[in-house]
């Protein structure tokens, strides 16, 4: 302990961290006091989950945020004025990105205001920026508690929340003829926000079709076994399962269903088949699963054609729903503050409210909380590809259904 | 009011296939923990780096992962001696517990850094279906798995009775003055044990990497439920675990099947709190 | 000693009219959850640092403190000025019943304890929907006030928290009960065999210790207006304030202090500057494990030994 050797390492140690310390702070007095000089640039302020459990989607919504950017300094900014984003990392943590908008608001005088990702995020974040009064325009988060708060400075970019999820599938159920309709619904969720609005939303739709709901259940987020759950299911025989799943559940949703060999006529799960990685983990096994897109690159909305390609070329790689609704976000402010004319965010927000707005996820028409009710893309897994079923005028082919009552392997 | 009895024993069969995984999980955590009194808070975390280093040698180079697996547990067990050589040694209890779970943290974050929260699973299309047993079904990867652990338990408990490290790590495990004084090397004894401790869970990530998908932070998701299977089966105790886990599993799949399965995750740590209340010792280990 | 005294009175007149030369509201923001952090590590101290008892659930109290007071105010209407004390009674309360069958562990055994419990306490609240909001959360009103007068009002209750902590770890230093912590950490065996009632000792260190982070967890609660399961039950609350007394030096006043001043600004600074994810964890966690094998006594204990500087 007392031996010198050992004294001198830990002065080493210790100067070491005072120095690592104090060139950290150096770096950021200096990141933070370098102002640009000619046109003040309109500062647009956001955090994303660029580390945490959110990481990699928080990057999507990074990478529409910059896209829309470029495009608005490309083509002469914002009243005159360059657009510069200021965007931190709130770690998946609610707390840290409440706290950083604090700081975008007050320090960074952020003019304008993008979201962060995720429900509980969004949550924690909009109560900062309802007390400042600032217009938050978010494609991140959308259960309707964000909504049912009466906030008058918070906007939607997800063409729906997360109780209309399930829109497009039970439009696609209505348009069957009435002798094939399924009867029968069971749904499973996670026990988390998020799950929890889908099947509320669910048993909603299901109510106003007349479908009877036999079945729902929750289940723990990091769930290691569904047999047990699954096994009810099955002994109830529904002709639907609805999931409200995140990617690792919904994967283990279908693997669950191939070892019990039983399919219903339709299975929809939220969230795991929108992403490319559904097939890539479940091969053919996830042929016919259903799931919602809240946009594709084929979808027909206007100027679609233009941000994929713009993506593409720029990224070098398709952008996903997540990036096209943070550009999305971006053209409802933009389409704003080019309308009033100014930052002032009382008319920013009134002009929202009361305009239908043409993005790439569709035109969005908000309700007085702030939501728009477009409702998702219904689709289906076919053989490696991702087809759009409902809605019709987006339709990239027709549905398999009802799916084989068992898995013949 | 037991339904029918088909139900009761999906629900036990699934328990114990549950229970096989828990198991597998959980070796290395026992073996490390019995021998040198050493929670390895990090296990978890190095069965998520044994499943990319299976996923990567799948599906890159295209070798099964029941080979992968080998693979990897050859190069934890590096990881193992060196780990233990540099930083274990240097300290001792519960500030090894702590450094431990400093380095499942710095591991974690590593591997979002290399290769992102992205989720990937290995697909072995043979064990993606079950076999149905008289309407009982039994999912092949998770017979896998449960086989894997029932072989390696079984090799383990084997090395352990009747070859010479092994019955030296016994000896260590039960008194490591006295086994000093047998002439037994404690330290190297302490080397190889944390080693093969950590090349356990090379094993267990494979097969965790076959029935799930996995990134690097779902091992926040197992480090509870393995300290509970470890504490319940008794310390110095490879049966206790096995057996522990086996409860565990089917309990967990009762609760599912005839109540919630919300309420599963509850219950390691209810068995665990009350394992610590009563008996320490667990169920089958030697006293604390 | 005079030249200490004038030292942290300064300090405090400096922290306390902090919010009046603030040129932003965003550094008293700041500063609040930075005293929160260093609540929930000086109350770790001293489970933790003077008994030598690692509590790896601390986030338990934490969470507890949060939901007594989101509970009480967000359905009941009562005061959040109450609720704060009765969030640090229930988290008191709490350990009191854990106290009984986890005390008694040993070491590791203790770590692996409360880090379950603190992981069922999560689950607990996960699936007590009508007590909790489950899943959902609980939101509580938005304070009455405007913006600034209510940071204010947060900082200055995390103030007074943080004061009382400190100053309770102070008189716990200079009392029989302090020295009798220690020798239990020392030695607990030979504690007991001079007649120290170990039992009772541990027991008011753990209450003392657990009443002081819920205490915040119910002022942070009030502060964030949104709380739910795994932002209040985070395990990253329990490591932080590990981590943080560590590196100030654990079983001494000034340590937690010092540590979580420091670490939390570097966190923070990490967050703003490098966003590559997994980066800032990979930093913090690394300096964990260098604190571990090379300064197991932390920055006041090496200053302590090598400076011969006094800090308390």
């Amino acid at each position: 302990m007392s031996s010198k050797d050992k004294s001198k390492t830990q002065l080493l140690i210790i100067t070491a961290i005072i120095i690592v310390i104090i060139i950290a702070a150096a770096g950021y007095y200096y990141y933070t006091t370098q102002k640009a000089g000619g046109t003040k640039p309109i500062i647009v302020g956001a955090t994303l989950s660029l580390t945490g459990k959110y990481g990699r989607t928080g990057e999507w919504y990074k990478l529409g945020y910059e896209l829309w950017a470029k495009h608005i300094n490309e083509t002469g900014g914002l009243l005159g004025r360059p657009v510069k984003l200021i965007i931190y990392d709130d770690q998946s943590d609610p707390t840290t990105a409440a706290n950083l908008y604090e700081k975008l608001i007050t320090v960074d005088k952020a003019d304008l205001l993008l979201g962060p990702y995720s429900s509980a995020i969004v949550f924690a974040v909009s109560s900062v920026t309802e007390k400042y009064h600032k217009v938050m325009v978010e494609g991140g988060g959308n259960a309707l508690k964000i909504f049912s708060r009466g906030y008058k400075y918070i906007f939607l970019t997800l063409p729906g929340l997360a109780e209309n999820i399930t829109k497009g599938l039970f439009d696609f159920i209505a348009s069957l003829p009435p002798d094939e309709r399924p009867k029968t619904i069971a749904i499973i969720n996670a026990n988390d926000l998020f799950p929890k609005a889908i099947a509320n939303g669910a048993i909603q739709y299901a109510k106003k079709l007349g479908l009877q709901v036999v079945l729902h259940e929750e289940y723990p987020k990091d769930v290691k076994d569904l047999t047990p759950l699954l096994t009810k299911v099955k002994n109830l025989n529904p002709d639907v399962l609805i999931g409200g799943t995140y990617f690792p559940d919904a994967v283990l949703v279908v693997r669950t269903l191939k070892q019990l060999n039983w399919r219903p006529k339709i299975v929809f799960l939220t969230v795991g088949p929108a992403m490319p990685e559904f097939w890539e983990t479940l091969g053919e096994d996830a042929n016919g699963i259903m799931g919602e897109s809240w946009w594709e690159p084929s979808a027909p909305w206007k100027g679609v054609k233009e941000f994929v390609q713009s993506f593409k070329e720029t990224f070098g790689k398709d952008p996903d729903y997540h990036a096209a609704c943070a550009y999305a976000a971006g053209q409802v402010l933009e389409a704003a503050v080019k309308a009033v004319g100014s930052l002032d965010q009382d008319k920013i927000a009134d002009w929202i409210r009361t305009h239908t707005i043409e993005t790439v996820v569709g035109p969005l028409k908000y309700t007085e909380a702030g939501y728009p009710t477009l409702g998702p893309l219904l689709i289906q897994w076919q053989n490696g590809k991702r087809v759009i079923i409902m809605p019709e005028n987006a339709a990239t082919g027709k549905a398999i259904y009802p799916l084989p009552p068992t898995w013949g392997g | 009011m037991i339904g029918d009895i088909a139900t009761l024993t999906q629900a036990i069969v699934t328990g114990i296939l549950l229970g096989g995984i828990y198991s597998l999980m959980s070796s290395g955590l026992s073996l490390i923990f019995g021998v040198m009194d050493i929670p390895n808070a990090s296990q978890a975390v190095f069965a998520v780096l044994a499943a990319y280093i299976t996923y990567w040698t799948y599906t890159l180079v295209g070798i099964d992962p029941f080979i992968g697996m080998v693979f990897s547990a050859i190069i934890l067990f590096a990881i193992g001696i060196v780990m233990y050589k540099y930083m274990v040694s240097r300290v001792s209890g519960l500030m090894a517990f702590t450094l431990l779970y400093m380095v499942a943290m710095f591991l974690e974050n590593t591997m979002i850094f290399v290769w992102t929260n992205l989720y990937r699973g290995i697909r072995v299309p043979y064990l993606t279906g079950s076999i149905n047993i008289y309407g009982i079904y039994v999912p092949s990867d998770r017979l896998a798995g449960f086989l894997i652990s029932v072989i390696g338990f079984g090799l383990l408990t084997y090395f352990l009775k009747y070859t010479y490290t092994g019955k030296a790590i016994r000896a260590t495990m039960q008194n490591p003055r006295a086994a000093s004084l047998m002439g037994i090397n404690v330290n190297s004894i302490y080397l190889f044990s944390f080693g093969l401790g950590i090349a356990l869970s090379g094993f267990a990530g494979a097969i965790l990497g076959i029935i799930y998908p996995f990134n690097p932070t779902v091992a926040d998701e197992w480090i509870g439920v393995m300290f509970a299977i470890v504490v319940f089966g008794g310390l110095g105790s490879l049966m206790g675990t096995f057996i522990a886990s086996m409860i565990i599993g089917i309990v967990s799949s009762l609760v599912g099947t005839y109540a919630s399965l919300v309420w599963s995750p509850l219950i390691a740590f209810a068995i665990l709190v009350i394992t610590l209340w009563v008996r320490p010792s667990g169920l089958m280990g030697r006293k604390v | 000693m005079s030249r200490n005294k004038i030292i942290v009175l300064a300090l405090m007149v400096l922290l306390v009219i902090v919010p009046f030369i603030s040129p932003e509201l965003f550094y008293v923001d700041f500063l609040l959850l930075m005293f929160m952090y260093t609540v929930i590590a000086a109350g770790w101290n001293i489970i933790g640092g003077y008994t030598g008892y690692y509590s790896f659930g601390h986030t338990a109290f934490f969470g507890l403190g949060a939901y007594t007071t989101a509970i009480l105010v967000a359905k009941y209407g009562v005061s959040p000025f109450i609720t704060f004390p009765l969030g640090g009674l229930v988290a008191a309360l709490f350990a009191f019943v854990i106290g009984y069958p986890t005390l008694r562990l040993k070491g590791a055994y203790f770590a692996i304890a409360t880090l379950s419990l603190s992981f069922a306490l999560q689950i607990l609240a996960l699936n007590l929907t009508p007590i909790t909001g489950g899943g959902e959360g609980l939101t509580l009103p938005l304070p009455p006030w405007d913006i600034h007068t209510t940071i204010m009002i947060i900082y200055y209750m995390m103030l007074i928290t943080l004061a009382a902590t400190v100053a309770t770890t102070y008189l716990l230093e200079k009392s029989r009960i302090g020295l009798a912590l220690k020798c239990i950490r020392d030695d607990e065996i030979a504690a007991e065999s001079v007649g120290i009632n170990t039992t009772m000792m541990k027991f008011i260190a753990f209450l003392l210790s657990a009443f002081f982070p819920g205490v915040v967890g119910g002022i942070f609660a009030y502060y964030a207006t949104y709380i739910d399961p795994p932002t209040v039950f985070d395990p990253r609350i329990s490591m932080f304030a590990i981590v943080f007394t560590m590196f100030g030096g654990a079983g001494t006043v000034t340590g937690p202090i010092i540590g979580s001043a420091i670490l939390f600004t570097v966190d923070l600074l990490a967050r703003y500057t490098i966003t590559i994810p997994g980066f800032d964890l990979m930093v913090f966690s690394a300096i964990a494990i260098t604190i571990i094998l090379f300064m197991p006594h932390g920055l006041v204990g090496t200053l302590r030994e090598k400076f011969k500087i006094k800090l308390p």
